[in-house]
């Protein structure tokens, strides 16, 4: 199954970078009736409210979707393991300090975190990434402090010490890949979920702003004619749905590969 | 489920059985009742307090509770709206304008039970013009102030109970109208309901002489108001009002289509047709008295020469974007004399579409390559009518940059006046007076004085216009105005774009529904049938 | 069981005072000019100056923030800039109505998802599993707001079975079941998402409970499957299945903000939105405030069950 979602990811990324290439039309130019339906003349998945055809503003859409799904969780995983493995290799007051600190953005829940941080800056891509990457960190730290304080005690740590391995050789050697790898399974899962959030910003109108596409923006801009025009509506949504799913299965997968004792479930 | 015993299928039988006759008890709760407006609003509704309120939405409520000594007629669609005797039964005008006896209607009693009287109409206007009043407010008084009615007035006198004077400093032909604006709204509140409840809380309590009372409101969610039966007119036709601040324009529009609201004010333009389709009622007013426009920076360095501004205003297709974003519930316009004023000529058209005119002109001031910057509010249509500027003018070799902003975050740059790296700005705005030009006209209307935020400024335009608001010959001040919009036409630094039509949808059941050439509505002529 | 409780409350106070800071300040870092918002256009720039003076915004930052934190310690949230009107007494009505569609998603998150979750762990393999695991698999990755959308479409639009928007119908509504009715489309929207998560839980912690060893031996000893489910796994599987719960209905407090906006839902998560487009600080503090000391409850709640569930997370509160 994950192969089949690797296979998907893949094929949706390379449509999307060829997407200036391969796109049948302009994603900013109108080329059909407003609200064209689906099959009609020249707009294979029909035209949008401003006439605009919506197979092309999917493959543009989808270039600022992924990015909004995979550029902030990849910052944030790796300030995370910078945050996370520091605490918790470090330990102490230090470790009491940082963690202490997360726990107040626990208190909000990851929604709300990433509405009022897209709502108090002025709306924009980068907006909604700066919005989702301060909302994750948290998680993800914590994850990684967990992590790192179990894999500290492990006896390879302990053997390579008493081998008189430097602390660096310690850390990038035998710490780092030990932690990197549950956290990535980890980052892979919420590629999906933030993308969904990302699109849920800019559905809001707190996050990408028109006339850029993004699937996210697109749910919003079709649903004024949800009625006259569903599919405006369905496609990016189904979009969104397939991308995330394929994300999950990826992250599935990853686990699985990482850790056989799992694949039994 | 053989696997599970404890599950067994009876069971689970009875349990969908059990939430289906649930769903079905719940889905089939009757909805309606008789007698109630169910208005759904396309704006929030800022606060009840008509002396320190601003906007349409708020006299829109208002208009419904509270009343001056004049008001417009809505019972009537013809436009220019005429006057009535309201709290007023009669009014004399002195032959020099400067001095308004008005005749107070007896027996009227605020909702409070406390009576009307000249001693009431004083204390209203103390409120924003003698600051050693009690309850002189600084805001109302800025209010009056900025709208031009302030400087105007030199004194309030009480002939005797039923008598008021008010004398002016200068002849203005539009005094009456100018308080029948929504910003601010020269209404009748209770002197009792200012004096308990304060500034601060006024607005919560809105107690005036109108054909509805308040009941209650939620803030941002709906404001209910009632009949008042001991209205001195004719009693108004609903039991309720129920104004429902629905500013997201699908969730309004699927309110409407559900039941849930019985009149929708702004339906989404491209569903129109359905809803007469369907069997909605579907009302418009090409008269009324809002103008969607842009301004035109002459302080942009690119839209410096006069020439490059007029090939913009030829270059737009307005009677395409009429037709194919408005469905039809439009006018093109050619003027900034809107088409609710009575100086508005129907006949006079600026620039005709001609995009072979406008490439002409462009080359003739040698302007290449331009592009600029198009600031505009997010009204929840995903900007469709700044999109059509766009690719009209993309179609003459402008290019177009669309910033779109909040509407309180817009509000503020717009009232600013434009910087020089910003092209266009636009608005839809209008009074039923054509003393509107001069407040987005004059040169001393520029910001922070007024809205002239193009930075427009012709002299002979403000002689004009000064001269025209003096005259007691309102056919003499409609040539004027005239005269004065042409000459502002020519200098192109605003762009009309269209006479917005206000389509309203009822319910089938919504009877006597006026709409007026107005921004706001008398509800009190409805009748719901069932 | 005491002692746990006493340091997990008191661990909750540096973590408020930490989160009033951030409330305060993220506001005021906020882009925008609030005199406008207060004064409306034509404020001159005396009237402008006058009330940044009567709001304290040229006061340092650390005077503002001391006034801002002793009002609300007493319950005063100040006034809303853009309604005049207590943000007490705006908010928390609507932050009721929050709690009543958090609640009933929630709840129906619960039952739906466990009851996938029960169904997929007891036919785990087989093809209705995986038609079961599938759907809320799907469910689970679906944006709640788009979800909203096409159920209007469908049951309000398109059969009118019920209402598209509000709690209550504005004539002659209120009742139980005026609300019910009101509630059963944004709760479902706003609940599936989750539902999928819970199912996933509940079924990976069955799976794992019953190829424990006590629960083999019990089988062998021949206790019958359904009894052992319901009994033995139900009891060991509870505090995943909690935690993922409680943290559900969290998210849920703040997901809502998308079902509310669609479904124009009188709560707070619709208030906090068009109080962030109206840049109304007041009311962005207040509830943000108000979602957060209920997520820091509901958080404390479960730890708390679980830990008189499962003594063996007490020892845990070290590492939390």
């Amino acid at each position: 199954m994950s192969l089949v979602a690797v296979s998907f990811i893949f094929l949706v990324v390379l449509l999307c970078l060829l997407a200036p290439y391969i796109s049948p039309h302009d994603p900013f130019e109108a080329v059909a009736r407003r609200n064209t339906a689906p099959l009609t003349g020249n707009v294979f998945l029909g035209a949008d409210v401003d006439g605009r055809d919506i197979l092309t503003r999917l493959l543009w859409g989808g270039r600022i979707s992924l990015i909004t799904g995979v550029i902030p969780t990849v910052l944030a995983t790796a300030v995370s393991l910078l945050i996370g493995m520091s605490a918790g290799y470090v330990g102490g007051w230090f470790d009491q300090l940082l963690m202490r600190s997360l726990d107040i953005f626990f208190a909000f829940p990851l929604v709300l975190v990433a509405i009022v941080v897209a709502g108090v800056l002025t709306p924009g891509l980068f907006t909604v990434m700066i919005a989702i990457f301060i909302a994750l960190i948290p998680y993800i730290a914590r994850l990684v402090r967990t992590t790192t304080l179990s894999v500290k005690t492990q006896p390879f740590i302990e053997a390579a010490r008493a081998s008189g391995a430097r602390e660096s050789v310690i850390i990038f050697r035998y710490l780092l890949p030990n932690t990197v790898a549950p956290v990535t399974v980890y980052a892979t899962t919420l590629i999906g979920m933030m993308m969904v959030l990302g699109s849920a910003l800019s559905f809001l109108g707190l996050g990408v702003q028109p006339p850029t596409a993004d699937w996210g923006l697109m749910i919003s801009e079709g649903r004024t004619v949800l009625r006259r025009a569903p599919h405006a509506t369905i496609f990016p949504g189904i979009m969104i749905v397939l991308v995330a799913l394929a994300f999950g299965f990826i992250g599935d997968g990853l686990r699985d590969a990482m850790d056989p004792r799992l694949r039994s479930r | 489920m053989s696997d599970i015993p404890g599950l067994c299928v009876r069971r689970i039988k009875t349990a969908i059985v059990g939430s289906v006759a649930l769903f079905l008890a719940i889905v089939s709760v009757p909805v309606h009742a008789s007698g109630t407006v169910v208005w759904g609003l396309p704006v929030g509704v800022s606060v009840l307090d008509p002396h320190v309120s601003c906007g349409w939405m708020a006299k829109f409520v208002d208009y419904q509770m509270f009343e001056g000594l004049v008001e417009i007629d809505l019972t009537r669609p013809e436009a220019p709206t005429q006057f009535k005797g309201q709290l007023a039964e009669t009014w004399e005008i002195s032959e020099d304008g400067l001095v308004y006896t008005f005749h107070l209607r007896p027996g009227v009693k605020f909702h409070d039970g406390t009576s009307f009287d000249a001693a009431a109409v004083k204390f209203n206007f103390d409120r924003f013009l003698k600051p050693d009043a009690p309850h002189y407010s600084e805001t109302a008084n800025g209010y009056f102030a900025f709208a031009g009615i302030v400087p105007l007035i030199e004194s309030v006198e009480v002939v005797d109970q039923a008598t008021v004077r008010i004398t002016l400093n200068q002849p203005n032909n539009q005094f009456l109208r100018l308080g029948m604006e929504d910003c601010p709204q020269m209404y009748m509140i209770s002197p009792k309901a200012i004096m308990e409840y304060g500034e601060e809380n006024l607005a919560l309590h809105p107690v005036g002489t109108g054909p509805f009372k308040f009941v209650e409101r939620q803030p941002g969610v709906k404001i209910e108001l009632e009949r008042n039966d001991n209205y001195w007119g004719q009693p108004a036709g609903p039991d309720r009002i129920i104004f429902r601040e629905l500013e997201d324009p699908a969730t309004r529009m699927n309110a409407f289509y559900a039941g849930e609201i019985n009149i929708i004010q702004d339906p989404i333009w491209d569903e129109l047709e359905n809803l007469k389709d369907e069997g909605y009622i579907v009302t418009k007013n090409e008269n009324a008295p809002t103008l969607w426009y842009m301004s035109l920076n002459t302080r942009n360095p690119q839209l410096a020469d006069t020439r490059v501004r007029q090939a913009i205003s030829y270059a737009i297709n307005r009677q395409g974007l009429v037709d194919e974003v408005l469905h039809g519930f439009g006018r093109p316009a050619y003027t900034m004399l809107n088409a609710g004023t009575f100086a508005h000529d129907r006949d006079y058209v600026s620039y005709p579409y001609d995009p072979d005119k406008a490439l002409e002109l462009l080359a003739e001031a040698g302007a290449e390559n331009l592009r600029l910057t198009f600031e505009l509010p997010k009204y929840g249509l995903g900007e469709l009518i700044e999109k059509w500027v766009q690719r009209d003018l993309a179609k003459v070799g402008i290019e177009v940059d669309l910033v779109a902003m909040e509407w309180l975050s817009y509000l503020d740059r717009w009232n600013a006046g434009m910087p020089p790296e910003v092209a266009f700005t636009d608005m839809i705005w209008g009074m039923q007076t054509p003393e509107w030009t001069s407040i987005t006209y004059r040169c001393n209307s520029q910001p922070p004085n007024g809205w002239n935020n193009a930075w427009a400024c012709n002299e002979e335009v403000d002689s004009l216009l000064k001269a025209a608001v003096r005259t007691q010959d309102l056919r003499e001040a409609a040539s004027l105005y005239q005269e004065a919009d042409r000459l502002m036409m020519m200098e192109s630094a605003y762009a009309p774009l269209y006479h917005y039509a206000n389509p309203i949808a009822l319910h089938p059941s919504v009877k006597g529904f006026v709409n007026a050439p107005a921004n706001w509505w008398d509800l009190s002529t409805i009748t719901i049938e069932e | 069981m005491g002692l746990y409780v006493l340091m997990r409350l008191i661990s909750v106070v540096p973590v408020l005072l930490g989160v009033s800071i951030l409330v305060f300040l993220l506001m005021h870092l906020a882009p925008g000019d609030v005199t406008s918002t207060l004064l409306g256009p034509m404020a001159s720039p005396d009237a402008r100056a006058a009330i940044r003076e009567r709001l304290g915004l040229d006061l340092s930052l650390f005077t503002q923030y001391w006034t801002w934190l002793t009002l609300v310690l007493q319950g005063d949230l100040g006034v809303s800039w853009v309604h005049r009107h207590e943000v007490a007494d705006l908010v928390l009505p609507k932050f009721f109505n929050t709690v009543i569609l958090a609640s009933a998603a929630a709840l129906i998150a619960y039952l739906v998802g466990f009851f996938a979750g029960f169904v997929a762990a007891s036919r785990a393999y087989s093809l209705s599993d995986r038609i079961l695991m599938g759907v809320m698999l799907i469910l689970g990755n679906t944006p709640l707001y788009w979800l909203g959308l096409i159920l209007v479409f469908l049951f309000a639009l398109t059969w009118r079975w019920l209402p598209a928007t509000g709690m209550v119908s504005v004539v002659d509504g209120g009742g139980v079941l005026d609300v019910l009715r009101h509630l059963i489309l944004p709760a479902t929207a706003s609940a599936l998402p989750s539902a999928a998560l819970v199912a996933r839980v509940t079924r990976a912690s069955y799976l794992e409970i019953l190829n424990q060893n006590y629960i083999r031996a019990a089988r062998s000893r021949g206790v019958p499957r359904g009894l052992i489910l319901r009994k033995h796994a139900l009891r060991n599987a509870a505090p995943a299945i909690l935690t993922v719960g409680g943290m559900e209905l969290g998210y849920l407090l703040g997901g809502v903000v998308f079902t509310e906006v669609i479904f124009a839902w009188p709560g707070a998560g619709n208030q906090l939105y068009s109080s962030i487009v109206g840049r109304d600080i007041p009311t962005v503090q207040g509830i943000v405030l108000l979602i957060a000391l209920a997520f820091v409850l509901i958080n404390l709640i479960v730890d708390v069950v679980n830990a008189y569930v499962d003594p063996r997370t007490r020892t845990a509160l070290s590492g939390y």
